[in-house]
C-alpha cells in the first residue's frame, strides 16, 4: 500500500514536471516566432537561474518569500479557503518586523523620551490604553449566563490579559532599560518574528471572521486587504513617524542584532566571494523548517485533520462535530502568520528597510506557487524554487540579451497554465497510451 | 454517430438493446469488472443483481460512457460503440440516474432539470416549456416536486424525483437505473414500477439495479446476477426463486429474517418533548413527543419528507433551536453542539452518507476515525496517533467486512455498500448510548442487510436506545420494539410492534390515523 501511495506521488510530480517541460518546449517556439534564438535565451535563462553558486543563491533568494506566501495560500487551500491576502497580509507582517527590528534595540537601555513612538503626543495614548485595558478586564468581571455568553467572555478575558501585558510593557519600556538590554539583544530577532506573524495573522483576522460568521467571501475582502494594506504602508512612509530622513520612502534601518544572518557567514571561505554579493539568509532555512511544520501540522494533528476535513467536505465535517467557523478562523489566521513571516524574512534579512513597494506581486506569485505545488508543503518549496529561479533567469536574459523581459512573464504563465489544466494534460497523455 | 432506425417490434431480426461483450476495468489495484457480459433486450426490465462492490455501478457507468473500459465491447441497438461519453450515450438515448445523486444543490429543481438538456432547443431554453413538460411527467408518473425548491433543501427522496425525471425530460430510450428504489416507501415504489411499466410497454429498454429480491421478482423480466466483478448468471425472472438468486448473489444462503428476543425495555434514555421547528415559514416539525428507553428499538416509519429528516438533525444538533425540549440521560441537550452531542454518546448514521457521514476524499481509516478523532486513541497532545488510527480501521475493516480491506483507499472509490459499512462500523463501535439511524441498509445488498440488521439488534440487545427512521416498512415492522408514524410532522400513532401491520401502518403513513 505505501508503494502505492508513493507511485502515486511519483505520478503527481511527473505530471506536473511535464507540465512544466511542456511550457519550455512551448516557450522555446514563442521565442522562434518572435525572431531571437532560442538556444540563445534559453541558455541564458538556465545560467542566470542556476549557473554558478552565486547565481544559485539569488534565486533562492527570490525563493524565499515565495515558499512562505505559497505555504500561506496552500494552507488556506487546504480548509477549502482561496486567501487572495498573502500580500497585504506579508506587508502587514513586515511592518511589524521592521518597527520591532528597529525600535526594540534602540529602546533598549535608551532614554526615549525624544523618540517618536513615547514623546509628549503618543505617551498619553499609550496611557489611555491601559485605562481602557483596565476598564475590559473590569467588564469580564461581570457575570454571564448561558454558554455561548461564558464563551465570549473568556475570550474577552484573554483579549484583556493580553492588551494590560502590552499596555505595561509599553508604559515600562522607557524606564527599565536595563531589564530591556537582553530583548534589544539576543530576542530581538524572535520578537520580530513573532510580531510579524501576529500582524499578518490579524490582518486576515477581519475577513475571517465575515466568512465564519456572516459568510462573506474571504476572496473578496482578502483582496479589499491587500489594498488596505499596501496603501496603508505606503501612506506611513509619508510621515515623519516612521519614514527615514532621505529620498528614500522606507522605515529606518533594523539594528543589526536585529538582521537575520546571511547563509555566507556559514559557508567555507572559499564561496564568501560568490555569496557576498547576495542576500540570501537565514531565512530560506526557517522557509523551508516553516514547510516541514506546515506538512506536519496538516497530517500529523487533530487540528490539521480537522481543517483538511473542513476543505474536503465541510458538510460531513459539521455532522461529525467539527466547528467549521472556528476551523475557518485558525486556518486564515495561521494563513496570515505564514505570510507575515514571509515579510519578516525580506525586512529582516533582504532590505533591512520597510521600503515601499518590495513587496509588488510576491502574493500573488504566491498563488501561482500553491497551484504548481498542488498545495503540498514539499510541492510549494519545489515550485518556489522554480518561480524564484525564472526571475534570476530573467534578469540574466535582461542584462545579457536584447530578448525582451516581458517574455519571461509570458513563459511563467506558460507553466501555470500548463499546471492548472493538469487533468486536461492528463486526459491527453492517458489517450495517447490507449 | 448515426443511430440505427428502429421499425417496430420484430424481435426475432434485431438486436438486442444493450450488448457488453467481455467487459473488464481495473482501478489501479482492484479488478472491478472482469469479463462481464451483458445482453438486454429491448422493451425488457432487466435488472442487475450482485453483493456491494461487485462491479454494477461500474459495469453501468461503462454502459453510459462515465468510464472506459480497458477490454471488451459495447453494442447499443447492434452498433458497436466506439469513443464513447456521456454526452453521446444521450444521443443513443441512454439516460442514467446514478447510485449516488448528480445535482447542483444550489439549484433549483427546474434548474437541475433543464442542466440536462442540451441541444433540445438550441441555444435559448425555454423554461416555462419545459416546466410545463416536466409538471406533465410529474403528473403522470406520480413524481411531485417543487420545482423551485433549491435542490440543497429537498431530502434524498425528493432529489431521487427529480434525477428520475432529467433522465426522463431527456426521452432516453434505454434508461439506466442505480438502485432508484433505495429511498422511496413502498407506495412509492408501487407507483414507480407503474411508471417502468408504462414506460417498458411504451417502447423503453430499462435496466435496473437493486439490492430488494422482492423489487425483483415484482418488476423485472429477466435479470443478470453479477459476483466479484463478473457475471454470473442471466435467467428469465420466472425462472428463479428468491432464495436462488440469493444464493446466487452471496455464495452462501441468506436467511431473510432477524432473530430477535423479547426484551424488557430499561429505563428511558432519549426524549423528546413538545418538539417543534419551522423553517422558510413552514412548520415542519410540529409538538413531537417521543421517548426511546435502553434496549429498545423505536421505529419511526413515514413517508420521506414529512419531517424525518429534521427530526434526526434536530437529535444530532445539525439543526439549533427547536421549540421543545430534548434529553438524553436526562440531561437537556439543546445550545450543545454536534460534538457534545456526540462525546455524550449519540451515535448518527445519516441518511446520505456522502454528504453526512463521510468525507469521501478521506480515506477508510480516516473516516474511521471521524467524528472522536479528537480524543484518544486518535489523538494525543494534539497530534494524530496514526498507528492506533491504522489498528482501529483494521479492526473494524475485519469486523464489518469492508471491501476491497485496504485502510488507505479512499472513501470515494468504495462502492455504495461498502461505504455504508464504514459509516455502519464507526457509529456501532463507539458504544454509543443512543443511536440515531437513518435508513442504516440504503443501498446494500442483502447480505450486508442481514449482517447491519444483526448488528443494530446487537446493540439494543446491550442496552442501546435505537431510533430506527426507515421507509422502508418491511425493516421497521422485523426490527422495531415500538413505532411511531410521523405526517406532516407530526407523530400520529405510536403503537407496540404486536400490533403493527403493514396495512396499519400504511394507513397512518398516509394521514389516517
Ligand atoms: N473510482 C474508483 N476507483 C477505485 N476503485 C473503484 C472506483 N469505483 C469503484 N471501485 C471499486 O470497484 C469495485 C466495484 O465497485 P462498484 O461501485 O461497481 O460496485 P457495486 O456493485 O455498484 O456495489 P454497490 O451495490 O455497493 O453499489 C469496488 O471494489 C470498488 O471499491
Ligand atoms: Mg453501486
Amino acid at each position: 500500500m505505501n508503494g502505492q501511495r508513493a507511485a502515486g506521488v511519483v505520478a503527481q510530480v511527473a505530471l506536473q514536471v511535464s507540465a512544466v517541460a511542456l511550457a519550455f518546449v512551448l516557450g522555446f517556439v514563442l521565442v522562434l516566432i518572435f525572431g531571437y534564438d532560442p538556444f540563445e535565451v534559453y541558455s541564458v535563462l538556465f545560467n542566470g537561474a542556476l549557473g554558478g553558486l552565486e547565481n544559485v543563491a539569488w534565486s533562492l533568494q527570490n525563493t524565499t518569500p515565495l515558499i512562505f506566501t505559497g505555504l500561506a495560500v496552500a494552507l488556506a487551500f487546504r480548509a477549502g479557503l482561496f486567501n487572495i491576502g498573502a500580500e497585504g497580509q506579508l506587508v502587514a507582517g513586515a511592518f511589524a518586523a521592521a518597527v520591532v527590528g528597529w525600535a526594540v534595540p534602540r529602546l533598549a537601555g535608551q532614554d526615549l523620551s525624544g523618540s517618536p513612538f513615547w514623546n509628549a503626543t503618543w505617551y498619553p495614548v499609550g496611557a489611555g490604553v491601559v485605562l481602557a485595558t483596565l476598564l475590559a478586564l473590569a467588564w469580564t468581571a461581570v457575570p454571564h449566563r448561558g454558554r455561548p455568553a461564558q464563551r465570549l467572555a473568556a475570550v474577552r478575558r484573554v483579549a484583556g490579559v493580553v492588551a494590560a501585558l502590552v499596555a505595561i510593557l509599553y508604559l515600562l519600556i522607557p524606564r527599565a532599560s536595563g531589564l530591556f538590554l537582553w530583548v534589544g539583544d539576543v530576542a530581538v530577532v524572535p520578537l520580530a518574528l513573532v510580531a510579524a506573524a501576529v500582524a499578518g495573522a490579524l490582518w486576515a483576522l477581519i475577513p475571517a471572521l465575515l466568512r465564519s460568521r456572516l459568510g462573506v467571501s474571504e476572496v473578496i475582502t482578502t483582496i479589499m486587504f491587500n489594498f488596505l494594506a499596501t496603501l496603508l504602508a505606503s501612506y506611513l512612509l509619508t510621515t515623519t513617524a516612521f519614514k527615514e530622513p532621505g529620498a528614500v520612502p522606507q522605515t529606518p534601518a533594523v539594528a543589526p542584532r536585529a538582521q537575520l544572518a546571511e547563509l555566507a557567514r556559514f559557508a567555507p571561505q572559499s564561496c564568501h566571494r560568490d555569496l557576498d554579493a547576495t542576500q540570501l539568509n537565514t531565512g530560506f532555512v526557517l522557509a523551508l523548517v516553516v514547510a516541514i511544520l506546515v506538512a506536519y501540522f496538516l497530517w500529523r494533528t487533530t487540528l490539521g485533520f480537522e481543517l483538511r476535513a473542513v476543505g474536503a467536505n465541510a458538510e460531513a465535517a459539521r455532522a461529525q462535530g467539527i466547528s467549521v467557523g472556528g476551523c475557518v478562523v485558525l486556518t486564515m489566521l495561521l494563513s496570515g502568520a505564514l505570510a507575515g513571516l514571509g515579510g519578516a524574512e525580506q525586512v529582516l534579512g533582504v532590505h533591512h528597510h520597510f521600503v515601499k513597494d518590495f513587496w509588488v506581486g510576491l502574493g500573488f506569485t504566491g498563488i501561482a506557487v500553491a497551484l504548481v505545488g498542488q498545495n503540498h508543503p514539499g510541492g510549494v518549496v519545489l515550485a518556489a524554487i522554480l518561480f524564484g529561479a525564472l526571475q534570476n533567469g530573467a534578469v540574466e536574459i535582461d542584462m545579457m540579451t536584447l530578448f525582451p523581459r516581458e517574455l519571461i512573464l509570458v513563459l511563467q504563465a506558460l507553466i501555470i497554465f500548463l499546471v492548472a489544466s493538469g487533468p486536461m494534460l492528463q486526459e491527453i497523455l492517458l489517450r495517447r497510451r490507449r | 454517430m448515426p443511430q440505427p432506425e428502429r421499425q417496430g417490434p420484430d424481435a426475432a431480426t434485431a438486436p438486442p438493446a444493450i450488448e457488453m461483450i467481455g467487459i473488464s476495468k481495473r482501478f489501479k489495484t482492484v479488478v472491478a469488472n472482469r469479463q462481464a457480459n451483458l445482453t438486454v433486450n429491448e422493451r425488457e426490465i432487466h435488472a442487475v443483481v450482485g453483493e456491494n462492490g461487485a462491479g454494477k455501478s461500474t459495469l453501468m457507468n461503462i454502459l453510459y460512457g462515465l468510464y472506459r473500459q480497458d477490454e471488451g465491447e459495447v453494442r447499443v441497438f447492434g452498433q458497436k460503440v466506439e469513443d464513447h461519453g456521456p454526452t453521446n450515450a444521450v444521443r443513443l438515448g441512454i439516460g442514467m440516474v446514478h447510485q449516488h445523486f448528480m445535482l447542483v444543490p444550489p439549484f433549483s429543481v427546474i434548474e437541475n432539470i433543464i442542466l440536462g438538456i442540451e441541444e433540445s432547443a438550441g441555444p435559448f431554453l425555454d423554461p416555462s416549456r419545459i416546466a410545463r413538460q416536466v409538471v406533465e411527467l410529474g403528473d403522470r408518473y406520480g413524481l411531485k416536486v417543487d420545482l423551485e425548491a433549491k435542490v440543497q433543501t429537498l431530502p434524498v427522496s425528493m432529489e431521487q424525483r427529480v434525477e428520475i425525471l432529467k433522465v426522463l425530460v431527456r426521452g432516453a430510450r434505454v434508461l439506466i437505473l442505480d438502485e432508484p428504489t433505495a429511498v422511496l416507501t413502498p407506495q412509492e415504489v408501487e407507483e414507480f414500477f407503474k411508471v417502468l411499466r408504462t414506460l417498458r410497454d411504451q417502447g423503453s429498454t430499462i435496466i435496473l439495479i437493486t439490492h430488494k429480491l422482492k423489487e425483483i421478482k415484482a418488476i423485472s423480466d429477466r435479470l443478470t446476477v453479477m459476483r466479484e466483478g463478473t457475471t454470473v448468471a442471466t435467467a428469465a425472472t420466472g425462472d428463479v426463486s428468491r432464495e436462488e438468486i440469493a444464493q446466487l448473489m452471496v455464495g452462501r444462503p441468506v436467511r431473510f429474517a432477524v432473530e430477535k428476543k423479547d426484551r424488557p425495555p430499561g429505563e428511558v434514555r432519549l426524549v423528546a418533548k413538545n418538539v417543534g421547528y419551522t423553517s422558510a415559514g413552514r412548520r415542519l416539525l410540529d409538538g413531537v413527543d417521543l421517548s426511546i428507553c435502553s434496549g429498545e428499538i423505536l421505529g419511526l416509519a413515514g413517508v420521506a419528507g414529512n419531517g424525518q429528516t429534521e427530526l434526526v438533525q434536530g437529535f444530532t444538533g445539525l439543526i439549533q433551536g427547536l421549540e421543545g425540549s430534548i434529553e438524553l440521560d436526562g440531561r437537556d441537550l439543546s445550545g450543545l453542539s454536534v460534538r457534545e452531542r456526540i462525546e455524550l454518546g449519540l451515535g448518527h448514521i445519516a441518511e446520505d452518507r456522502l454528504k453526512h457521514a463521510l468525507v469521501p476524499d478521506y480515506s477508510i481509516e480516516d473516516n474511521f476515525a471521524l467524528g472522536l478523532h479528537h480524543r484518544p486513541p486518535c489523538t494525543s497532545l494534539g497530534r494524530l496517533m496514526r498507528s492506533a488510527i491504522r489498528a482501529q480501521a483494521e479492526r473494524l475493516i475485519g469486523e464489518y467486512d469492508v471491501r476491497p480491506p485496504l485502510p488507505e483507499l479512499p472513501a470515494r472509490q468504495l462502492s455504495g455498500g461498502n461505504q455504508q459499512k464504514v459509516v455502519i462500523g464507526r457509529e456501532c463501535s463507539r458504544e454509543p448510548r443512543c443511536l440515531i439511524a437513518a435508513l442504516p441498509t440504503r443501498g446494500v445488498d442483502i447480505g450486508a442487510i442481514e449482517f447491519i440488521h444483526q448488528r443494530l439488534v446487537g446493540l439494543r440487545d446491550r442496552g442501546v436506545a435505537i431510533l430506527l427512521v426507515s421507509t422502508e416498512l418491511s425493516e421497521i415492522l422485523s426490527l422495531s420494539d415500538r413505532i411511531a408514524v410521523i405526517y406532516r410532522g407530526k407523530i400520529l400513532k405510536t403503537l407496540h410492534a404486536a400490533e403493527a401491520t403493514e396495512s396499519v401502518l400504511g394507513l397512518a403513513m398516509a394521514g389516517v390515523a
